[in-house]
């Protein structure tokens, strides 16, 4: 019945409930109720009203009442169910965001060249000659093997990852992947508590493929890791570095926090 | 129960001790209605209609500023502050109309043509200083305002790349005099409030006016056999048929987008539930089973379901549910309580009435974003129902004690008040394009 919304359900309601009430003015009575009335009948106490009056009058509120709870359940549970919805889609915006920028710190995995030997202006940049590239593009099963790595790190199995990185630098010394990997391997003996482990990764990229262009960030988490290891002096040099040979990057900038920090811890 | 409730529960009350008194003779009640803009309208495109030459007996030029205005889309400019009154393209001086902030201007003329007329009219772009479009739309002395509408539409399409909605009809139910004079009517106006036309008076209740999609019928329900019950009137031929009065509720029709069938909500089975009517074999076939009330249904506009009001939750929210039936979802969470839900035809917006601050407000809730925005300050709206191009929406609100039907636009931006001399106004529904 669509009169105006708000008297909407009071006008079903008293079309609905008027007519009962006409029909059975006994209810309104019942509905009164007498507190002591279920206690009698279990007492097998003669009450005052028929029993089968009072049981059915008994049924008839806890019927209500049980109508009650439903709907507040039913309330509950729908809010509940939106909310997860609501939580799952927030989660799937994170994690979608997070892969986004891991690919965007993955991409381009393009080999980087020393300077001197990225040939001039005609072949585009990324694209290297086979002269000055000798693996070239990375081969599919090599492709293949540091995606499957990589995967296994975004997974959260960090142990599997390392060995995955570990085996695909063994496997592909020459590729272009190489830095990439160490690195990655890196992170993930950080995040697992290695911190030998980590820096030895992390030396590799910066001594290996000095003009990579993970190398800041390699440098920068030895500087995390001499911190770590109370190794302020070293650390402070480390991320000084950072500051120094890579300023206005995003590791010069973390690096900066990372030394205001320690002058203000005083170490 | 709120306060808001119990107001609306004794007004029912009062209505159905109204239904049980002998009824004489009701007052003439001649509806007449007007506009206001009463909410700014910043981040508008500044326009301005010049007075159409050509000595109409409609100003064709006001009716068309007052569409553009009332879409929420455009600042329009008054007559009194126009640079120029140009009624030829090419005496436009684009330079007065620079300086005056405007980057449209509409000059035209009405020519009677014969029996009829031609208004005649050129939408100019002042930056470009060039014509964007020019027309001639046709119309008899009857049809000048619904013409005039049709420039709007033209006008608003052009800019917008968005069909117009002006020259369209809305459909409400009025109550006048008071009891046991009281007189209902089911009135067919323009989209803008004018040309009101009565379709049928009745001493009883009529509610919840619903249009069929070719906008050529009514269904609503009557209660002139003292008994609710859903009716089908053609508005060409005066035609109508009772389709549904089962025992108890008879109500709130919804047409379904292909025409066929009716969702209704009827109690015959015990307590109000959504059912669909098929008119061409008049079979019922219900599609919600709960304890609560369900009712208030409206079509999703691909047909394949329905939306409606359901207090199975302790308060009314809306849910939607498969034709077929099957499990309904819930739709609303903002508010304690969401009523009488509308599909845009687009399908991308529902609109309620929702419990707000100032009582019952009306919301949009954009099934893209899952956003909800609550557009007007209540505190007592109602029946809000979507323009067909999606773009406004028509509803019927109470202020200082005076019934009226409003028009917001679905951003919230203009509100307009169609104002109503006596009398009550409500249920209002919008209709369907028209061919």
């Amino acid at each position: 019945m669509k009169t105006t919304p708000t008297i909407l359900f009071a006008s079903i309601l008293a079309t609905v409930v008027a007519p009962l009430h006409a029909a059975q003015p006994e209810w309104r009575s019942w509905g009164g109720g007498d507190p002591s009335a279920s206690a009698r009948v279990a007492d097998g106490a003669v009450p005052a009203s028929t029993p089968s009056q009072t049981i059915i009058n008994e049924i008839m509120q806890r019927q209500q009442q049980l109508q009650l709870e439903l709907r507040e359940l039913r309330d509950l549970v729908e809010r509940q169910g939106y909310e997860i919805e609501m939580l799952r889609k927030a989660n799937q915006d994170t994690y979608a965001d997070t892969d986004r920028r891991l690919r965007a710190l993955e991409q381009p995995p393009a080999p980087v060249l020393p300077q001197a030997e990225v040939p001039a202006a005609p072949v585009p940049p990324v694209v290297p000659p086979a002269s000055a590239a000798p693996t070239a593009a990375p081969a599919g099963n090599e492709q293949a093997a540091y995606d499957q790595a990589f995967a296994l790190l975004k997974e959260g199995k960090y142990e599997q990852s390392i060995k995955a990185f570990d085996a695909f630098v063994k496997a592909h010394p020459s590729s272009p992947y190489v830095p990439n990997a160490q690195y990655w391997s890196g992170e993930a003996r950080y995040v697992q508590g290695d911190l030998k482990g980590a820096m030895q990764q992390f030396e590799l990229v910066v001594k290996g493929a000095p003009a990579h262009p993970k190398v800041p960030d390699a440098l920068l988490k030895i500087g995390y890791i001499f911190y770590d290891q109370k190794n302020f002096a070293k650390a402070r040099e480390t991320l000084n570095k950072v500051k120094e040979q890579f300023p206005g990057s995003q590791a010069a900038s973390l690096a900066n926090q990372r030394l205001k920090r320690m002058q203000q811890e005083g170490v | 129960m709120t306060p808001a409730e119990v107001r609306a529960m004794t007004r029912f009350i009062l209505k159905l001790l109204a239904l049980l008194t002998v009824l004489f003779a009701a007052l003439p009640a001649r509806a007449a209605l007007q506009i206001d803009i009463t909410q700014g309208t910043d981040g508008t495109i500044p326009i301005a209609v010049v007075p159409f030459g050509g000595g109409a007996p409609e100003d064709v030029a006001q009716i068309v500023s007052n569409d553009l205005a009332r879409s929420g889309q455009f600042n329009t400019l008054a007559p009194t502050a126009m640079p120029e009154l140009p009624i030829d393209p090419q005496q436009v001086n684009f330079g007065a109309w620079r300086a005056a902030r405007r980057d449209y201007v509409v000059v035209g003329r009405v020519r009677p043509d014969g029996a009829r007329y031609a208004i005649e009219f050129y939408l100019l772009d002042v930056n470009k200083g060039g014509q964007i479009t020019a027309m001639s739309v046709a119309a008899s002395r009857a049809e000048l305002r619904m013409g005039a509408h049709r420039v709007a539409d033209i006008i608003y399409e052009a800019i917008l790349g968005i069909k117009g909605a002006f020259a369209t009809r809305i459909a409400y139910v009025t109550e006048s005099g008071v009891a046991p004079y009281r007189t209902y009517g089911l009135e067919v106006a323009d989209s803008d409030g004018f040309n009101p036309q009565t379709v049928l008076e009745s001493r009883e209740p009529i509610m919840s006016p619903a249009w069929s999609p070719d906008g050529r019928r009514l269904a609503y329900v009557s209660f002139e056999t003292r008994r609710a019950a859903i009716y089908v009137q053609d508005l060409y031929t005066g035609q109508r048929e009772r389709v549904a009065s089962f025992p108890g509720i008879n109500g709130s029709p919804s047409w379904s987008p292909d025409g066929g069938r009716l969702a209704l909500t009827l109690s015959k089975d015990g307590n109000p539930e959504i059912y669909i009517l098929d008119l061409a074999t008049r079979q019922v076939q219900r599609v919600t089973n709960s304890s609560a009330i369900d009712t208030e249904a409206t079509w999703l506009p691909d047909g394949s379901g329905l939306v409606f009001t359901s207090d199975r939750g302790g308060r009314p929210q809306t849910y939607q549910v498969s034709a077929d039936g099957g499990t309904p979802r819930r739709l609303t969470f903002d508010g304690a309580y969401n009523a009488r839900p509308s599909v845009s035809a687009d399908g991308r917006y529902l609109t309620t009435v929702q419990g707000c601050d100032g009582g019952f407000c009306i919301a949009v809730l954009d099934f893209k974003t899952g956003a909800s925005r609550v557009l007007t300050k209540g505190p007592m709206d109602e029946a809000p129902s979507f323009a067909p191009n999606g773009g406004m929406l028509l509803y019927a609100a109470s202020e200082g004690g005076r019934s009226v039907l409003k028009v917001v636009s679905v951003e919230g931006r203009a509100n307009t008040r169609l104002s109503f001399q006596q009398g009550k106004v409500r249920d209002p529904a919008w209709g369907p394009f028209r061919p």
